[in-house]
């Protein structure tokens, strides 16, 4: 069946299991809006329409937090690709398969500077340090290729965001063939020697650790059993977080900012570091204190040998890297330690508990309600605010994908669009999301998306008037507060304006009725909590 | 590390810039703090610059924007790096795409110079290659003594030449170092070199424009500047004028101008029909010489091009003869030639009557489509000649690009042309109002390009910036939906929920009105107005 390449690439992206694209339409995508909507050329494929592009890359960027496949956002040339950007440094930093589909100007028009609608110097040099690879696509035939690099790199290598930009007069022409997936590349497999010498390294540490990222999202099952032969402490970043539950008497989840933590990383002998960059957006000092030697397990050659230089660095799918370790230390018996690592654990847990500030109180007392009125496999989507710092050690998730935080690029307004994509990949499981007013005003215009997609989606709001970690930054570095005082909309009225539901919990019962009914409507419901209520307190 | 508080005496570099920039004779800037940009923000309270919070780096961009096209002189934004860096980027490249100074300072990570990846907060590796895509230039400051000439260059770039959004990057470390300069002390002029213009090539233009029988001038936004001399200069070489979008405005309502877009057959006509035509600081773009992109711009007998930038000379459409030059110093030097001689007056009665049989043709050829649109934006225009309207991508203003008659230079601008943003309205309004607080300002939005900065409301009203918004609600992206009628494919993705208006209004703390009917428009807007209040203004199209 003739295709214009557009719809071509439609079929191409439905060949490989893509089912929902996120975008906003324009003249310069006319084509492959084409193959949205003849189902008959090119298999079904959903559009989800967001306000902004920023929300549609965010949108992208939930489903691949949810569910570790590609998000998928499909722009117009020029400002689509300029405003999807913050969503592809947010995948950059966060290591997320993310594919931005872009339109470009006629081919012969590139580079030319004729101002032509949405020009830009050159579209691809903007996305380039944002992305594993950004090409412009000359001729029909460069899209499977340039698509099979991309999955390539989502699925075998560290996941980066991908940005292909399709021209007016490439996407207009007629395509014959019917271009298929080629296969993926498999993880990469450690070597056994390096598992070996890792294992008997492990073997002789008196206080072995192990520390968790994102890059070990898929490693939970084989590192739950390591932990317990080794008798080590896991130590998880806030990606890393219910990789291994976050109750498990082993885990200090989400914690590496705490001093407690830290305090304990600097005391072991031996680090196992698995997936994680160990980077300062986790830990807020710039460097961590290290005594002990670092093994580092991580599909990326470049982390093994940063700010920390490793004993011994490791090359590969962490998930495979330990299992193998385990098979090597099953005779070995940790067992001993165990009970004093559990028992190491729970004073850690309780020093945190009683070295809150009074504001962590608040959010912790919001966090144990949540805790125990919604359900094990809710997911959380975190925008960068207090209340989520403090649910990073002060939450626990049952799973691995369950909560949700901008660690490294750190842009404010992702959490209400992320939770978006994650809704709509996992709708069987509750979304949760958690914002502070000043963040949350940032994508405001996405909760009518939400709403017009019939979704149950809990909006939690912090409410303390504006951008709250700022105004603490200039306060204790004697700056007068300028520009983090914004005062906010009426957010019940808002909400009633943008389609969706209100509640003011002024009380735990009005929090806990206010989850309970936003789970159930199918449209979002802004929770309003204010920081300066009593019942906080 | 060497850091330093302003109590001691000594000052941080971070801490200098706003006084520094004050000194550049900078007013009001627009940003959100972060932790990358406190230290600079350490600075403000030494200054009389005004701080605009908006919701999103992307307002503080587009309210720079209007800013400085309102103002005269460039929009300052503040933002952290990284996403506060992503998120100002579409708002730059429209700057870009329209010649418009907007100056960005930006933090950026102390390491991200080699390009390590350490997963630094913000961490956005290489972000002067990103941002040179859209600026003009992009200076990173490495040392105290660097900042000073980095804003020298800065604004001399800016503003000489054609003009475009500029940025400096201070790494967060550089920010905290002393500084070894006192800002008061600061010699902060800069040089601005002009080239001189050769005597015989105006002679040989002004022996052209006098033989000629037709002369034709087509202004673009470089034009904006030298409005004063156009007036006297249309007149005695009895020339009409076509103003492009960007110069919309300019002769105000003089019977010679003909203030319609190139892409209409009655005014390519008129081009064609030309014996000289006299461009002034236009690059012939898509977006005014062929909107429609049908290839048929037609071709011009003679073309005397002038630009102040060399590449503009010779794009889009070859030129017989090329100047390059400020237009001010171009039409001041060519009027006095013109004057040192017997220049032959045309006729100009004669002239001005074609005017008006052109305007009434253009009005003829726009589509029945846009008639409406077209109502509403010259019924703004006949009746509050003073108003600066600030457009969206949306089909009121597709339709005043194409014909309207706004009555003074730099009251008419919108985000149709170049770089073709949605959502730059709502911001790019509230910057033009705080650039000229005395003139009414009415930003002109649809309900998809709404949706896309609503948020900004928010920032009106917080800072109190009475702007009205007039929402021309057509149930989404009405003109991406007919273009897919065109090319039959089913509707998909362009009919966005509209938000409640009234309600969206009211929780903003905001006015609201809905105009039934356009005879109603006025008396509201007129309302609204008085107020002193932002207000949104809604307009059903069905009930227009």
């Amino acid at each position: 069946m003739n295709m214009t390449c557009g719809e071509a690439t439609i079929k191409l992206l439905s060949n490989y299991g893509v089912r929902i694209v996120f975008g906003i339409p324009g003249v310069h995508t006319l084509d492959m809006c084409r193959g949205l909507t003849d189902v008959k050329k090119t298999g079904s494929m959903r559009h989800v329409q967001a306000r902004n592009e920023q929300g549609a890359g965010f949108m992208a960027e939930g489903w691949a937090r949810a569910t570790g496949e590609v998000g998928v956002a499909l722009v117009i040339s020029g400002p689509g690709v300029t405003n999807a950007c913050t969503a592809l440094g947010q995948a950059y930093a966060d290591s997320l398969p993310l594919l931005l589909i872009s339109a470009e100007p006629d081919s012969k028009t590139i580079g030319k500077g004729w101002g032509v609608l949405h020009e830009i110097t050159e579209q691809k040099k903007v996305t380039e340090p944002l992305t594993a690879f950004s090409a412009t696509a000359r001729h029909p035939a460069d899209i499977p290729e340039l698509f099979a690099r991309a999955f390539s790199i989502f699925t075998s290598q560290r996941p980066r965001p991908v940005h292909i930009s399709i021209p007016l007069d490439v996407q207009a022409e007629v395509v014959r063939e019917d271009w298929k997936p080629l296969s993926f590349a498999k993880p990469l497999r450690a070597g056994k020697e390096q598992i070996i010498n890792a294992a008997n390294l492990l073997k002789l540490s008196n206080k072995p650790i192990i520390m968790i990222g994102g890059g070990a999202v898929n490693a939970g099952k084989d590192l739950l059993p390591l932990a317990e032969i080794l008798g080590a402490v896991v130590i998880s970043s806030t990606a890393g977080k219910g990789i291994i539950p976050d109750s498990h008497p082993l885990h200090l989840s989400g914690s590496t900012v705490r001093s407690e933590v830290q305090g304990y990383i600097r005391d072991a002998d031996m680090i196992l570091a698995v997936g994680t960059e160990l980077a300062e957006t986790d830990s807020f000092v710039e460097r961590l204190l290290f005594k002990g030697d670092i093994i580092r397990i991580d599909i990326d050659p470049s982390k093994i040998n940063d700010f920390y230089p490793a004993k011994m660095g490791i090359i590969g799918d962490a998930s495979l890297a330990i299992k193998g370790l385990v098979e090597e230390l099953k005779k070995h018996d940790g067992t001993t330690r165990f009970n004093s690592a559990c028992a190491e654990v729970v004073k850690i847990r309780a020093s945190i508990k009683k070295n809150l500030t009074s504001t962590e109180r608040k959010h912790q007392k919001v966090l144990d309600i949540l805790q125990e009125h919604v359900p094990a496999n809710t997911i959380f989507s975190g925008d960068a605010c207090q209340l989520v710092y403090t649910g990073a050690f002060g939450f626990n998730v049952a799973g691995p994908r369950q909560w949700f935080y901008p660690a490294g690029f750190c842009a404010l307004g992702n959490a209400v669009p992320n939770g978006i994509g994650a809704k709509l990949a996992k709708p069987d499981k509750p979304v949760v999301v958690l914002v502070g007013d000043g963040g949350f005003m940032f994508t405001m215009p996405e909760i009518i998306t939400a709403a017009e997609l019939r979704l149950p989606l809990p909006i939690i709001i912090w409410e303390n008037g504006g951008l709250k970690q700022i105004q603490d930054d200039m306060d204790n570095s004697n700056i007068k507060r300028v520009g983090v005082e914004g005062i906010n909309p009426d957010f019940e009225t808002l909400a009633k304006a943008c389609h969706c539901k209100a509640i003011y919990a002024d009380s735990d019962k009005a929090f806990v009725r206010a989850i309970s009914e936003g789970l159930k409507v199918d449209c979002p419901t802004l929770i309003l909590i204010k920081e300066n209520d009593p019942w906080l307190t | 590390m060497n850091t330093a508080h302003q109590d001691n005496g000594n000052l941080t570099v971070g801490s200098t810039v706003l006084s520094l920039l004050e000194k550049m004779g900078v007013e009001t800037i627009f940003g959100i703090p972060g932790v990358h940009t406190i230290e600079i923000y350490r600075g403000i309270s030494k200054t009389n610059i005004r701080h605009i919070t908006p919701r999103h780096e992307q307002g503080a961009g587009f309210m720079a924007d209007g800013y400085a096209r309102v103002r005269g002189k460039p929009g300052v934004c503040l933002v952290i790096t990284g996403p506060g860096m992503t998120n100002v980027l579409t708002a730059m490249a429209q700057a870009r795409a329209d010649s418009i100074p907007m100056l960005v300072i930006s933090a950026v990570n102390p390491k991200s110079n080699d390009q390590n990846e350490l997963g630094l907060l913000h961490e956005l590796p290489d972000q002067g290659a990103l941002v040179r895509q859209v600026a003009i230039s992009s200076l990173k400051v490495t040392k105290s003594a660097e900042l000073i000439p980095a804003l020298k260059n800065s604004f001399a770039k800016m503003l000489t030449g054609k003009p475009g959004p500029v940025h400096i990057e201070i790494p967060t470390d550089i920010q905290k170092l002393l500084s070894d300069f006192n800002p008061e002390d600061a010699n902060m002029a800069y040089e601005i070199s002009e080239d001189q213009l050769d005597h015989s090539i105006i002679a040989n233009i002004a022996d052209r424009l006098n033989e000629a029988k037709k002369p034709l001038m087509i202004l673009g936004g470089g034009a904006k500047a030298c409005n004063q001399y156009l007036y006297e200069l249309i007149e005695i070489i009895g020339a009409q004028a076509i103003t492009t979008i960007n110069a919309r405005g300019l002769l105000g309502d003089h019977p010679l101008c003909i203030p319609a877009s190139p892409s209409l057959a009655c005014v390519r006509q008129k081009i064609m029909a030309a014996d000289v035509v006299l461009a002034i600081g236009t690059e012939f773009g898509k977006t005014d010489f062929d909107l429609y992109g049908d290839g048929g711009f037609p071709p011009i007998q003679y073309l005397i091009r002038v630009d102040v930038s060399e590449d503009q000379l010779t794009k889009n459409v070859k030129p017989n003869m090329t100047i390059k030059s400020t237009a001010t110093k171009f039409c001041d030097q060519l009027l006095r030639e013109i004057k040192s001689r017997d220049f032959v007056p045309k006729e100009i009665i004669q002239l001005k009557v074609h005017n008006q049989i052109i305007q009434e043709k253009c009005l003829n050829e726009i589509e029945s489509k846009l008639r409406d649109p077209l109502d509403l934006i010259l019924r703004l225009i006949n009746h509050f000649p003073e108003a600066i309207l600030v457009g969206d991508s949306t089909q009121p203003i597709y339709a005043g690009n194409l014909y309207n008659n706004v009555k003074k230079a730099g009251h008419w601008f919108n985000s149709a042309t170049g770089y073709g943003t949605l959502g730059y309205a709502i911001p790019s309004a509230l910057g033009a109002k705080l650039a000229s607080p005395i003139s009414p300002v009415i930003g002109i939005i649809g309900d998809g390009g709404f949706q896309f900065t609503s948020n900004e409301l928010m920032t009106a009203s917080d800072e109190n910036i009475p702007v009205i918004f007039i929402v021309w609600n057509n149930n989404g992206y009405k003109e991406i939906k007919d273009s897919m009628k065109i090319e039959r494919i089913f509707p998909v993705g362009v009919t966005p929920k509209p938000p409640n208006f009234k309600l969206q209004a009211e929780s903003y703390d905001l006015s609201y009105y809905l105009v039934e009917n356009r005879h109603d428009l006025i008396k509201i807007v007129n309302t609204a107005l008085e107020t002193e209040m932002p207000a949104i203004i809604e307009i059903r199209e069905t009930t227009y």
